[in-house]
């Protein structure tokens, strides 16, 4: 009996099985209908994101009141969230920039709640959930289960060395588990490529395929703890009970449970405690405006107030855009505060957390597909700095108006500013799911050796 | 007879490994759970009693001051306006539902009103990963412990052989059955029951959530619906187990039913729905009314430019233009709410084709943070902004009229403005409500005991 021979024998083993047939199945409905429903919601969140762009243009260009009313930034949604949707509840997002108020994302109660009870099957749900629980399906009598219908023992009656039996039993095994996963992938992919509103870059591309071999080594890890498992025990009645214990934990709690934990290690002051120092520079801001007011009106007693001649308005403007960029700078020092108390308890979780590698997989494929949970915060920073150019826009613009005397009716909003959305890049993105791609290929090589080391004194009588 | 078979079947589970497992990972999950959603849902009490009293002192900041009235007037137009704060339901602890995706205030003045989102100052991780609840714990954990504990009640007593023995006395078949539903069921519910009971002495000890009765009477609720979803998965076991001859298949068979019927349904099903009963975005609507808006102002623009300018003639043209205008406005409102409710009604629907969905109705209905709360935080945010819009314009009013000076004294006190009422539904409202999923559950409760009887009667035990 040879290594291939052996190779071979459980390859058919398992192909032959239910659990393969099954198997097969499942990933297939699965996951093809999860690229269909999502590829779907893709396209339609595009198409009001398009909308919305036209719409807000327009908004200003026909009756715009840039001053009072701001402009619109669109968040555009982001193709890789039709395989990892990530944290974000919405694909797009519309956020009015103003000078005076705070840039806000609307919270939205106008939408169908039955889907915040059932978040959307994904890539993310379906290898980190639903293939774990196979990978587990397909190990957990991989020892001992051969050893309860007593071919362990025929087996190793040829002089096979033990290692040799193991390495081919994982090989087969897997094989037979990506097997389907892959075959799904494919189907899904196609599926997604046959909208033709969906146009994947050679970045996303990319990030696909480190999504892929992210999942492989996930599953891989979890197919050494089955084995590993099998190998620990004598029936395979026990192995499959301590393992769905194992991933009920791993899969089910611990990535839940630890931002809690986490609050409570580190807890964070009251949001209501950021809102009232807000207030505050405020109103501070807006007394130093005033003196500043009152200066310039001491200084030019011959400049009558909102005057015809424009001089009052002119200056007026200059010194509110003073006071704005001020304003800007003091509310987003504010949140800055505030959002680095936040990260250091997000990573504090993240850290809890990846004792389970279902938690690793997670931040991962996140990581890969930009839709992790610093995404959002990522794009609500980049968003005083748009509000600091429209304060600067618009009152540069009222200040000239003044200046020239020209009609409100015709001012010009052509030269507004533009803001434009970026992802993180793909090296960034490689960069930030490292760690957790190193911690899943760690736990393989662990459960592995545990495997082997048990496997090597295991009893096979 | 029946009692002995009971008996067997109970100590034969008490002595297994997985009922140590079992009951260890109950009360460990159970106590867990109660503990973080408990310290979270007093985290977000003390929050909102901070912020309802920082919002009063807002008020009384202004009220007495010298020029409260100006003070007061800049408040209503757009400086801060005025904030309603909700309150957490004591039953999140529980039973967390749509509470994490309701904003907590909201907040109105005559410029603008809005829910405000705090999400951007806590953890984005919870939105990543559901919630641990105790409802999370029953609905997906312990239904699958379940399974795991019946699916080898059949199947596998036959492999062993003790089944043949057992059915060579004279036992009718239809008690065995019976003796295993009973005496297994009750070995998984003591625990279940054991468990929430240390978590309930928990609560109680710290003191954090109001033990009055309702709270009492909800929990008794939700926890006799959730020993009968997980009956639900007991019977399904049974059946699997009858319909199979090898305890390994069995097993196979009732994870993949698992993965499909409790992950994989309720959560294409409420994506299905978008697309059977498509909604237009919030964003449409809106575009739609910005275009009657223009529309009217072109009609206006019309009625101005002819020579019926001014006059009683044309201030009737233009009272009708702008009534015009607010009916198809309010046709448009009503329109995207009733599509908005028939969406909510399919993807319910829908998703009941799984009793996880069932259960997750009924018991986030029971703790009053399902779908009813949704509906009461809609209708009272709408009635909360008219009912200030119309009391801010009367102010208004009076100030004017009165040279830029409110005429009363002491008029302004936090008591005396509208105050935001979130008036959750009653518990006799929300049984009622829940009546469909519980019967639903009943419903699957019955088939599948039916079937595993139907199958067992003619079960080779050979």
């Amino acid at each position: 009996m040879t290594f291939g021979l052996l190779i071979q024998k459980e390859i058919l083993e398992q192909l032959l099985s239910l659990r393969f047939a099954l198997a097969c199945t499942i990933c297939l409905i699965i996951s093809m209908s999860s690229a269909f429903v999502l590829t779907k919601d893709y396209k339609e969140a595009l198409a009001d994101y398009n909308t919305n762009v036209v719409m807000h243009d327009k908004e200003v260009d026909e009756n715009g009141d840039v001053w009072g009313k701001g402009l619109m930034v669109d968040r555009p949604p982001n193709p890789l969230q039709i395989f990892v949707r990530g944290v974000e509840r919405h694909l797009t997002a519309s956020i009015r920039v103003t000078f005076q108020q705070e840039p806000e994302l609307e919270s939205d109660t106008d939408m169908n709640p039955v889907n915040d009870l059932f978040p959307p099957i994904d890539l993310l749900f379906f290898i980190g959930v639903v293939m774990s629980l196979l990978a587990i399906a397909f190990s957990y009598d991989a020892i001992s289960g051969e050893k309860e219908s007593g071919t362990l023992k025929l087996l190793m009656s040829y002089s096979l060395p033990r290692d040799q039996v193991l390495i081919a039993k994982w090989f087969g095994g897997y094989i037979a588990l990506a097997t389907p996963l892959l075959l799904s992938l494919l189907c899904s992919l196609v599926i997604v490529l046959l909208f033709p509103t969906v146009e994947l870059q050679g970045d996303d591309w990319l990030a696909i395929g480190a999504l892929v071999a992210a999942g492989l080594l996930y599953l891989a890890a979890i197919y050494s703890l089955g084995v590993f498992i099998s190998a620990r025990t004598q029936l395979a009645s026990t192995s499959i009970t301590v393992l769905l214990m194992i991933w009920v934990l791993m899969v089910l709690v611990i990535p839940n449970v630890s931002p809690y934990l986490a609050s409570q290690i580190q807890p964070l002051p009251p949001f209501t405690e950021i809102d009232a120092d807000k207030v505050e520079r405020e109103r501070d801001l807006r007394d130093e405006f005033n003196r500043e007011l009152d200066e310039f009106r001491d200084k030019n007693p011959d400049i009558e107030e909102w005057g015809n001649d424009g001089r009052w308005g002119t200056e007026w403007n200059l010194i509110e855009q003073r006071r704005a960029l001020k304003l800007i700078d003091a509310q987003s020092s504010i949140d800055q505060a505030f959002v680095n108390q936040l990260s250091q308890q997000l990573d504090l979780a993240k850290y809890l957390s990846r004792i389970s590698p279902f938690s690793s997989f997670a931040y991962a494929a996140t990581a890969l597909s930009a839709t992790g949970p610093t995404e959002r915060e990522r794009f609500l920073a980049t968003l005083p700095e748009y509000r600091k150019e429209v304060a600067i826009f618009i009152t540069n613009m009222w200040s000239r108006m003044h200046a020239e005397n020209i009609d409100y009716d015709d001012r010009d909003y052509s030269g507004r500013p533009q803001y434009v959305h970026t992802l993180p890049d793909i090296e960034q993105r490689f960069a930030d799911s490292l760690i957790d791609v190193m911690l899943l290929g760690v736990w393989c090589v662990v459960f592995f050796m545990g495997a082997y080391l048990s496997f090597l004194r295991y009893d096979v009588k | 007879m029946l009692l002995s078979l009971i008996y067997k079947e109970i100590v034969n589970n008490v002595l297994s490994l997985r009922f140590m497992v079992t009951f260890v990972l109950f009360f460990v999950l159970t106590l867990a759970s109660v503990y973080t959603m408990a310290s979270d849902y007093e985290r977000t009490r003390t929050i909102h009693e901070a912020s309802v009293s920082q919002h009063r002192d807002v008020i009384t900041d202004i009220a007495g001051a010298e020029d409260e009235d100006n003070r007061f007037h800049e408040l209503l137009y757009g400086g801060g306006g005025i904030y309603g704060d909700r309150a957490p339901a004591p039953l999140s602890v529980f039973v967390k539902g749509l509470e994490r995706s309701l904003p907590s205030q909201v907040n109105v003045s005559l410029w603008q009103s809005r829910k405000v989102q705090e999400d951007r100052y806590e953890n984005p991780l919870l939105r990543l990963f559901a919630t641990p609840d105790y409802a999370y714990i029953i609905n997906i954990v312990i239904s699958l412990l379940a399974l795991l504990f019946v699916f080898d009640a059949i199947c596998g007593e036959k492999e062993k052989g003790t089944l043949k023995l057992l059915l060579a006395n004279s036992v009718p078949r239809d008690l065995v059955l019976l003796g295993k539903w009973i005496g297994g069921f009750a070995s998984l519910a003591v625990p279940l029951l054991v468990s929430l009971f240390s978590a309930v002495l928990y609560l109680v000890l710290i003191g954090s959530v109001p033990l009055e009765n309702e709270f009492i009477a909800r929990l008794g609720w939700v926890v006799a619906v959730s020993l009968m979803y997980v009956s639900v998965f007991f019977a399904l076991g049974m059946m699997i187990s009858t319909a199979t001859h090898k305890a390994s298949t069995a097993l196979l068979v009732s994870l993949f039913v698992w993965v499909c019927w409790i992950l994989v349904v309720p959560n294409l099903a409420a994506v299905a729905a978008k697309f059977l009963s498509p909604v237009p975005t919030p964003q449409k609507i809106e575009s739609e009314k910005m275009a009657i808006d223009r529309e009217s102002q072109i009609r206006r623009e019309r009625v101005w430019a002819t020579n019926l300018g001014y006059g009683k003639r044309a201030e009737q043209l233009i009272e009708q233009i702008d009534d015009d205008g607010e009916k198809r406005k309010e046709r448009i409102d009503a329109f995207y709410e009733d599509k908005l409710r028939e969406q909510i009604e399919w993807s319910r629907n829908l998703s009941r084709l799984s009793p996880s969905a069932s259960y997750v109705y009924a018991a986030t209905d029971l703790a009053g943070t399902g779908l009813g709360l949704y509906g009461a935080f809609r209708g009272s945010y709408q009635r909360f902004v008219e009912e200030f819009v119309e009391w801010g314009n009367e102010w208004d009013t009076k100030y004017h009229d009165n040279d830029d000076d409110y005429p009363e004294e002491n008029w302004l006190s936090p008591d005396n403005l509208p105050s935001w009422k979130l008036v959750a539904p009653r518990l006799d409202d929300t049984v009622t409500m829940a009546m469909t999923d519980i019967l639903l559950l009943l419903v699957f409760n019955v088939l599948f005991f039916m079937l595993a009887y139907a199958f067992f009667l003619r079960y080779d035990v050979t």
